[in-house]
């Protein structure tokens, strides 16, 4: 290997090392600079794969966005915490099914358009297959006590899932100016008083676009 | 295909289009269609529609059982090719000129300035789903417990709900 290939080969480790550190570090703001050793090494579109095939196993609730963030965020730091967000946000102004948008927007960003519909499979086919079994076995009859218990508490987890989702990204909106304003308003939009999540985003997205425009030059 | 597969089809890609903020927003109008067609009961309706939040996955993955019920395995199929398909198209040609675009000073301010927007629409979804889900002391102690479990150790979220499934199991019987 010629000096300038090797220096470029060195280079291009370093740079991806240092986006690996970066994005361990937003999702696990406490890590000390230190502990660099336990960054995990780069995820390959088989493992991607493979970590999409899991949440789309095992994410009950109806919420895998959660899931998601829990598997590629919070525990790999395959993703930062920002590039989650920005693609939980996109997919919930797309119509239909929020998780496979944010699948498609996560696999495209990591590794092409190819791996979007790749990892959209591997995510969909666990969840289809069970609830096409689970269709034939109980749509005829009424469903056990126990699993009306299971359904409750799963339920309640759930809640128990998305909240802690949500405290884990504040870390991430501290630098954004005014950001308590837009969140408290966003929240008291669609969680109260039930706003559609369209007018929502038109409405807040303008006014948080309005105090973080770009800068001109000059200004601070 | 059948006349009713075709009705099927076109009347979930027409609800899967306009199904902006998730499905919650189109089941009104999905159960008129399917009730007043005489394709299902109220209450097989529902039965679906919870059979989508048992299952792992996103919860649209009702309109399978809603198939079913209608037309068997097929109108499984069709139910969801037409519900997902065309919103997979309009997804993914978003993303691809989104991921172009996002690194320019406007779109890279508009990322920041969603971050804000997305904790207040994930603040919004705990009160609408805590309000339905943690009706009394034991599902708020599980809901709790979930929360303490996944910001405070490095317990994977899989876990912590199967733990949540196996105590309602046990414990939760109606």
């Amino acid at each position: 290997m010629s000096r300038m290939r090797l220096i470029a080969v060195m280079q291009d480790y370093t740079h991806r090392m240092q986006h690996r550190w970066f994005a361990v570090k937003s999702a696990n703001p406490t890590i000390a600079t230190n502990e660099v050793q336990a960054i995990p090494p780069a995820e390959s579109l088989s493992q991607l794969m493979l970590v999409f095939l899991q949440v789309g196993a095992t994410s009950l609730g109806g919420k895998p966005s959660a899931f998601i963030f829990d598997a590629l965020v919070r525990r790999r730091g395959w993703l930062r915490a920002e590039d989650f967000v920005e693609g939980q946000t996109l997919s919930r102004l797309l119509p239909g099914a929020t998780a496979n948008t944010l699948v498609m927007f996560i696999a495209q960003r990591l590794h092409g358009a190819l791996a979007a519909l790749v990892c959209l499979a591997s995510s969909a086919l666990p969840g289809i297959l069970i609830i096409l079994l689970m269709s034939i076995l109980s749509m005829s009859g009424d469903r056990p006590p126990w699993l009306e218990g299971a359904v409750i508490a799963v339920a309640a987890a759930a809640v128990g899932l998305l909240f802690a989702n949500m405290v884990q990204i504040i870390p991430t909106a501290r630098a954004v100016r005014a950001w308590y304003v837009v969140a408290f308003l966003a929240f008291a939009a669609n969680g109260i008083l039930r706003w559609n999540v369209l007018v929502v985003f038109i409405v807040l997205g303008s006014l948080s676009l309005c105090f973080n425009r770009p800068c001109s030059k000059g200004e601070k | 295909m059948s006349d009713r597969l075709l009705d099927l089809a076109l009347i979930l890609s027409r609800l899967g289009l306009i199904s902006f903020g998730g499905s919650a927003s189109v089941l009104p109008e999905m159960e008129k269609q399917f009730v007043s067609r005489n394709w299902m009961s109220g209450a097989e309706f529902t039965q679906a529609v919870s059979l989508g939040f048992l299952t792992p996955g996103p919860s649209t993955l009702m309109v399978i059982p809603m198939g079913y019920q209608i037309a068997g395995v097929p109108g499984a199929l069709v139910a969801l090719l037409a519900y997902w398909g065309p919103t997979i198209l309009v997804a993914m040609m978003v993303t691809m000129i989104w991921s172009r675009l996002s690194n320019s000073p406007w779109p890279k301010a508009f990322r920041t300035a969603l971050i804000p927007l997305a904790i207040g629409l994930n603040a919004g979804a705990v009160w609408i789903l805590g309000k339905s889900s943690v009706v009394n002391i034991p599902t708020a102690l599980i809901a709790s417990v979930a929360a303490v479990i996944l910001l405070r150790t490095k317990i994977g979220a899989p876990y912590v709900m199967f733990g949540a499934a196996l105590i309602g199991g046990l414990l939760l019987r109606p």
